[in-house]
């Protein structure tokens, strides 16, 4: 018997019992629908994931004024002195792995316009901030040393700020007011988005550390410090000795728990790639328990099968079809079954990976390793259920089988 | 007929037991048969229920195997057989016809007439044509599409009797082929099987209980408790008339070469 002939001879039994086909692959779609659309899900949310790391600065080292409680909470510590910052930037061995560094002060403040205002944030930081956050002007200049030394009364705006108060004209050169303080707008930044935490990094105003502490916050607490390591490798040491030093200048004796934090976004990524990788196991084991369940069905509804066609078993039998024939007619037939379950599951995963893309505003990317793998375990699942029946009709006594009513 | 009788005869029994342990008791269905059929012949086998002439075809038919004795069909000792030789056996020297009809009710007439080929892995084409070719022999080419369910009992043993002769068998083996039709329409199934025999000289073997039926055979064998009580030449057959004549232009202007290759088949098929 060909395999085209035996295919056949599959989709005829197959579509007599729709209903009853449709309902036995229900597993199997399940299984698989839940596989491609979390693999989609998945993999879009930690592309974006890698996109707003990469944002952010791959290789940026985030030091906060905080103390950890014993219970894991974070808490504000007294903020960094210049002397703290002015010993990490003294320091030889840092200046080798890092590309810079600079504090940063934040204040929420109102901005506005003759026309317009917004809330926003201000940051004060050295112009070194620019490179560490890996910042790219859309137009005009950022803010220089000079701009820091007197304090000049000059901003770098935000795109998101940009677009609140500037929506149709040309910032550069204007003014604008900040708590009250005549600020020139001297450059616009290019977008970044939303950092990992969704925060939107664009919703900013740089402005030299000096001309925010003197005049706007009147008053010193620096609670970051910001820095950058020249390459990914150098992000452990760096980060090693930034605490080092700090001990040192903030006089923690030894045996004291730091009253500063020193993490580097990969260390944030790594939680989240934690989190993904849980959720992926999670989706295995349901998949896994759902494919069971399916390829069960199926051999369940093999069996009845067999008996319901035990005549024509025989028939086949009679005019001349081995037991081979008859056993790889019906485990063709549950491949089939469990393939087009593999197929509807497909179909049905994309379509929910899409749904939960445009919901949540996930990117959602289809796998193609993940389908063919699908369609894979589909056909492995229907070989090993099916083998069963299959194997007793194949070994169905021909004349019981003629008699069978 | 007659010289047939001096080649090598096509079934051969020499002391044939057949018994079933299944039971509680052991049943000895067939205690000792010797038998030989020739080709061309149309042989009757008769007896009551019980008598062991169902076990005798089922034997015959390759479909079970003697538990003691010798069986040779076609000059291959069947005993010696596995299960996928007896298959190929069944497919490509034997036609089965049966008292219900056992036509896949899901297919339509032709693809029940192909399904031998298909396991004999006859390419489609081939197939289709040849499945025609015998569709036509018995009368039912304008049923070709007809579902089982949509044929009279007549028509789809005309269709089962297609099936069985697809494969071009070296016998026909009908048991109680008219058991389940009135007697007009036996009569006509009872013609077919004699014009089978008369023009193509189709080995026929029939099973049946009725005397009135096999008295339409060449040959009629008695069996009585798992024995052959009489084999005796039926020098008269009843001929059977169909009830009403059937379109014989279209059967005749088909039936001659098919005519044709049922003579230049049997000598080379018989090796």
């Amino acid at each position: 018997m060909s395999p085209f002939s035996a295919l056949r001879v599959a989709l005829d039994a197959l579509l007599v019992n729709k209903g009853r086909s449709l309902l036995t692959s229900l597993g199997i779609v399940i299984g698989i629908a839940a596989v491609i659309a979390m693999v989609a899900a998945g993999t879009g949310t930690r592309e974006k994931l890698d996109e707003r790391l990469n944002s952010v600065g791959k290789t940026l080292i985030l030091i906060r004024a905080m103390t950890r409680s014993s219970v894991g909470l974070l808490t504000t510590a007294q903020p960094f002195t210049p002397r703290d910052v002015q010993a990490l930037r003294e320091d030889t061995r840092l200046g080798a792995m890092l590309v810079g560094i600079s504090e940063s002060q934040f204040e929420l403040v109102t901005a506005s316009t003759m026309t317009t205002q917004c809330h926003t944030t201000a940051t004060g930081g050295t112009p070194e901030i620019k490179e560490i956050r890996a910042w790219t002007l859309a137009s005009g200049r950022f803010y220089t040393e000079a701009d820091v030394k007197k304090a000049a009364n000059v901003c770098v705006l935000g795109e998101t700020v940009r677009k609140k108060l500037f929506p149709t004209t040309n910032p550069l050169g204007q003014s604008i007011r900040v708590q009250g303080v005549a600020l020139e707008v001297i450059g616009v930044l290019a977008p970044k988005g939303r950092a990992p935490t969704g925060a939107d990094q664009d919703d900013q105003i740089f402005l030299p550390i000096t001309t925010l502490q003197e005049k706007i916050a009147h008053k010193q607490n620096v609670g970051v410090i910001v820095a950058a390591a020249r390459d990914p490798s150098y992000l452990k040491p760096a980060e090693e000795r930034i605490r080092q030093i700090l001990r040192q200048t903030r006089r923690i004796r030894p045996g004291m728990e730091d009253n500063f934090e020193v993490t580097s976004v990969q260390e944030m990524a790594q939680l989240a790639v934690y989190v993904t990788t849980a959720l992926n196991v999670l989706t295995v084991v349901i998949a896994s328990i759902s494919l069971v369940v399916g390829g069960i069905g199926i051999m369940n509804i093999m069996l009845v099968s067999v008996t319901e066609r035990t005549r024509e078993i025989g028939i086949r039998m009679a005019v001349g079809a081995r037991p081979k024939d008859i056993r790889n007619q019906f485990l063709i037939e549950a491949v089939v079954l469990a393939l087009l379950g593999g197929l509807v599951g497909v179909l049905v995963g994309i379509g929910l990976a899409v749904l939960l893309g445009l919901l949540l505003n996930w990117p959602v990317y289809i796998s193609p390793i993940a389908v063919t793998l699908a369609f894979g375990v589909s056909v492995a699942v229907g070989i090993f259920f099916g083998y069963y029946p299959a194997a007793k009709a194949s070994r169905l006594d021909p004349i019981e089988a003629l008699r069978y009513e | 007929m007659s010289e047939a009788h001096d080649v090598q005869p096509l079934i051969v029994l020499e002391e044939v037991y057949k018994v079933y342990n299944s039971g509680a008791v052991p049943v000895h269905a067939l205690r000792g048969i010797n038998l030989e059929i020739h080709r061309g012949e149309f042989v009757a086998i008769m007896g009551a229920s019980g008598s062991g002439k169902t076990t005798l075809m089922n034997i015959i038919g390759c479909l079970d195997r003697p538990t003691r004795g010798r069986y040779f069909f076609d000059g291959q000792d069947v005993g010696q057989l596995g299960v996928n030789q007896l298959a190929s056996i069944r497919n490509r020297k034997i036609g089965f016809v049966f008292q219900g009809f056992n036509l896949l009710k899901r297919q339509t007439a032709l693809e029940n007439v192909e399904l031998p080929l298909i396991y004999a892995g006859v390419r489609a084409q081939e197939r289709r044509q040849r499945a025609w070719e015998m569709l036509r022999l018995v009368g039912l080419a304008d049923r070709a599409h007809h579902l089982p369910s949509q044929l009279s009992g007549g028509q789809q043993q005309r269709v089962a009797i297609a099936r069985a002769l697809v494969n071009r068998p070296q016998v026909l083996l009908a048991d109680e082929p008219t058991g389940n039709l009135d007697s007009r329409t036996s009569e006509e199934i009872l013609a077919e099987f004699q014009r089978l025999n008369q023009e193509f000289h189709q080995t026929i073997v029939l099973v049946t209980h009725e005397p009135d039926i096999a008295a339409h055979a060449g040959r009629i064998i008695l069996m009585r408790d798992g024995r052959i009580a009489n084999d005796k030449l039926n020098t008269r057959p009843r001929v059977a008339r169909p009830a009403q004549p059937r379109a014989e232009p279209d059967a005749n202007a088909s039936g001659l070469p098919i005519a044709v290759s049922f003579q230049v088949e049997y000598p080379s098929e018989a090796k």
